[in-house]
């Protein structure tokens, strides 16, 4: 299955721009169009673009029409009134990235164009490795040495031992050693580092899990030791001074728990609990979290939303794989097993409405999917071919495409599940609680 | 899914290093099981007798034909996966139900668990893991005759082992009580034949079956993946036990084993296969003591 040459894998792209061209859309050519304009505008390498159209040159002529996918909400530019000639949306557009097998847990780089992944191609490098998202490197460009990118871009960390690894600032190059390995680590906006170390216990729900906060290029910075939780993860940070765990706050709570930690004033506080917490994810504005209860008492189980400043959770109308794409709207693969494809929902958590965006007409491999920071694209690791494939994604103000019914969430406020302990701080701070961003609205009863 | 007492897998997977302990003598029963066995899945108990008349002097022609060829011994031919093999449980996944656990294989977990619990498995997790509240029913993946019950094959606190007449055997662990079928009982595909429990016997922190497909010398382990139908890519997008990346990966070739179905198979008491000298993800470490607490 892994292509050996340049030819096969150029007719891999053809053959799936032929499945997918009755997708594509006549487009007539505009002054001031160039192919590079248009196959960027569709997501596109312009040799696909050429293939799709059977050019050789790259001149295109005013008048001239080409076929282009559809990319909703991306039109080339302006189109004259009363000609709809320009892309309109029809069905997915998938782009494939990577050599199929090379290469699993992509990131997005922090300006959606590219993927950075683990990967050592033959005769090459071990490394990080760019895959830009257009598809027209899928061998990737080397970029660094393996190492923990903080998301923006900013930061780095590579390993060099069991709890040593050096910190790097990428600005200027600021080199700083912090006691960690790099596992399970995590950057702030702020360039502030957290990462969780594990303690013994007899069983796993009673593993002590303590973070350590540090500041690697504040000189002076101590190591911050967090208040210790058991048998749970760190998520990552929430906001600058907030970050996210998941666990028993007490070792005999029945119940696992998603709590914030204040880092300056070391206080907890649950936001949310459940047993068996999973698929634990921040919104971009660290508003809200996303997680699943499954395989506790029915009745309890399933995907919810909690507001990580009311501590208010509501219940969703889906079950499956979700990913933010903007603060206030969720992507879900829904749990349908059997089913020939997985499709992607769009779920805006104010209202409840949910829309079914597009038909992957393919399957994720282990929930390795990963939607672009400006919300515009999704990578995923596919079934078919093992390759990594990005699809555009239609952007909220576009009607979407396959519109089915719209759910209705019944957007109903509900404490934690009443059965459960109310959430408690741990120490209740006893002045005002740490300063948290102005929110938007929570979401009330109609 | 984890079991974190290591001495607990040690007592259990100790066998499979010594290679000394007596096993049940229908394991051992290589070519006459599988020839009396390749006759029975098809025929339903009101069939039995007709079909008995014809398959009982084709069985013993088997016998014989298997018996010159294999002289001395020749290692069986043991199936492909092609999905042929239920899931271990008759109630359809979800929330409520059951969900995936650990895989089976180079897992990150088994990196950090290879020279522990895991060390007489080549250091991988040699079973898939299902997550399932303690008292699920669990049921037979596919025809067979009970071969252990509490056998020394390890997955404590209680184990079963069903032998398939294709060559292969079915083990279910961690199970909650001691199974109520017994050792030569035959069972059907889909059949009821215990209850799911916890590796760590808490029925809180890891409730969970432990499901291992072996050959009948219990020397080979493979992945379950291949040979069970489901849906995998749906299962695996709610697992609750995975978080993060799936596989652990060698810097030297970070390709490798990184796909469910695509997992090797264990030799007992094999060297590691996942000592990497440069691994990614990094562990995590372990707490410094409090001393160095400011």
């Amino acid at each position: 299955m892994r292509a050996k040459g340049g030819w096969l894998f150029t007719s891999l792209f053809l053959g799936a721009l032929v499945c997918g061209s009755s997708l594509a859309t006549p487009y007539t050519v505009q002054k001031g169009d160039t192919l590079y304009r248009l196959a960027r505008s569709v997501g596109l390498s312009v040799t696909q673009l050429q293939v799709l159209n059977g050019l050789t040159g790259v001149d295109v002529k005013v008048g001239q029409v080409l076929e282009l996918p559809s990319v909703p909400g991306s039109p080339p530019q302006a189109q004259p009134q009363g000609a709809p000639s320009g892309p309109i949306p029809s069905a997915r557009t998938t782009v494939q990235v990577s050599r199929p097998g090379c290469c699993v847990n992509a990131q997005w780089t922090p300006d959606s164009m590219q993927l950075s992944v683990l990967n050592r191609p033959p005769g090459g490098a071990v490394g990080l490795y760019r895959l830009p998202a257009d598809g027209s490197s899928p061998d990737g460009v080397f970029s660094r040495a393996p190492a923990l990118l903080s998301p923006d871009g900013a930061y780095a960390i590579e390993p060099l031992g069991p709890s040593s690894a050096t910190a790097q600032r990428l600005s200027d190059n600021a080199r700083a050693p912090v006691p960690t390995s790099g596992g399970s680590a995590f950057w702030s906006p702020a360039g502030q580092l957290a990462w969780a170390t594990y303690g013994n216990a007899n069983r796993d729900d009673w593993i002590p899990l303590t973070v350590f906060v540090t500041s690697p290029f504040t000189a002076g910075a101590a190591v911050q030791r967090l208040p210790t939780v058991y048998g749970g993860r760190l998520i990552g940070w929430l906001n600058a001074t907030t970050v996210l765990l998941t666990g028993h706050l007490n070792r005999t709570d029945t119940r696992r728990a998603v709590m914030k930690v204040d880092v300056p004033s070391k206080t907890v506080q649950v936001l949310a609990r459940g047993n068996w917490l999973s698929g634990v994810q921040v919104s971009p504005d660290g508003q809200r979290v996303v997680y699943r209860v499954t395989l506790d008492t029915p009745g309890l189980n399933g995907m919810f939303v909690v507001d990580t400043a009311t501590r208010t959770v509501v219940p969703l109308p889906l079950f499956g794989s979700a990913r933010w794409q903007d603060a206030g709207h969720l992507l879900v693969i829904p749990f349908e097993p059997g089913q020939d494809s997985q499709r992607l929902a769009q779920l805006d958590v104010m209202s409840g409405a949910v829309v079914t965006l597009l038909s992957l007409q393919d399957k994720v491999v282990h929930d390795d999917w990963q939607v672009s920071p400006d919300g515009r694209r999704a990578v995923y690791l596919s079934q078919t071919d093992r390759a990594l494939h990005v699809l555009s994604l239609p952007v909220s103000e576009v009607s979407p495409l396959l519109p089915e019914p719209t759910q209705t969430a019944p957007p109903v406020l509900q404490n934690p599940p009443s059965t459960a302990p109310a959430p408690a701080p741990l120490n209740p701070p006893l002045t005002a609680p740490p300063p948290v961003p102005v929110l938007p609205p929570a979401p009330t009863t109609p | 899914m984890r079991i974190l007492s290591p001495a607990l897998s040690l007592i259990t997977s100790a066998p499979f290093a010594k290679g000394n302990q007596a096993r049940p003598a229908a394991v051992d029963d290589g070519p006459v099981t599988h020839t009396s066995f390749d006759h029975q899945p098809t025929a339903s108990q009101s069939q039995l007798p007709k079909l008995l008349s014809i398959a009982f002097p084709l069985g013993l022609l088997l016998i014989g034909v298997a018996s010159a060829r294999t002289t001395p011994t020749a290692p069986p031919v043991l199936p492909s996966p092609s999905g042929q093999y239920g899931l271990p449980f008759a109630a359809p996944p979800g929330p409520d139900t059951w969900l995936l656990g650990q895989f089976y294989g180079n897992t990150t977990f088994a990196y950090k668990e290879r020279a522990t619990q895991y060390q007489y498995g080549q250091g991988l997790h040699f079973g898939l893991d299902f997550t399932a509240a303690c008292g699920t029913p669990v049921v037979a993946i596919s025809d067979g005759v009970v071969s252990e019950v509490d056998g020394p094959h390890g997955a404590a606190p209680h184990n079963l082992v069903i032998d398939h007449p294709d060559g292969l055997s079915s083990l279910y662990g961690h199970l909650l009580q001691k199974a109520t079928v017994k050792v030569g009982q035959r069972v059907r595909r889909g059949e009821v034949v215990a209850v799911s429990g916890d590796s760590q016997l808490s029925c809180v922190s890891e409730p969970h079956l432990h499901l291992e497909i072996r050959d009948h010398s219990h020397l080979k382990l493979f992945n379950p993946v291949g040979y069970l139908n489901a849906d995998w890519a749906a299962l695996s997008l709610v697992d609750p036990d995975v978080d993060g990346p799936a596989f652990e990966q060698s810097l030297d070739r970070p390709g490798t084993w990184q796909f469910l179905d695509d997992q090797p198979p264990v030799r007992i008491g094999g060297s590691f296969l996942n000592a990497y000298p440069r691994a990614w993800p990094p562990l995590a470490p372990g707490t410094p003591a409090l001393s160095g607490k400011r």
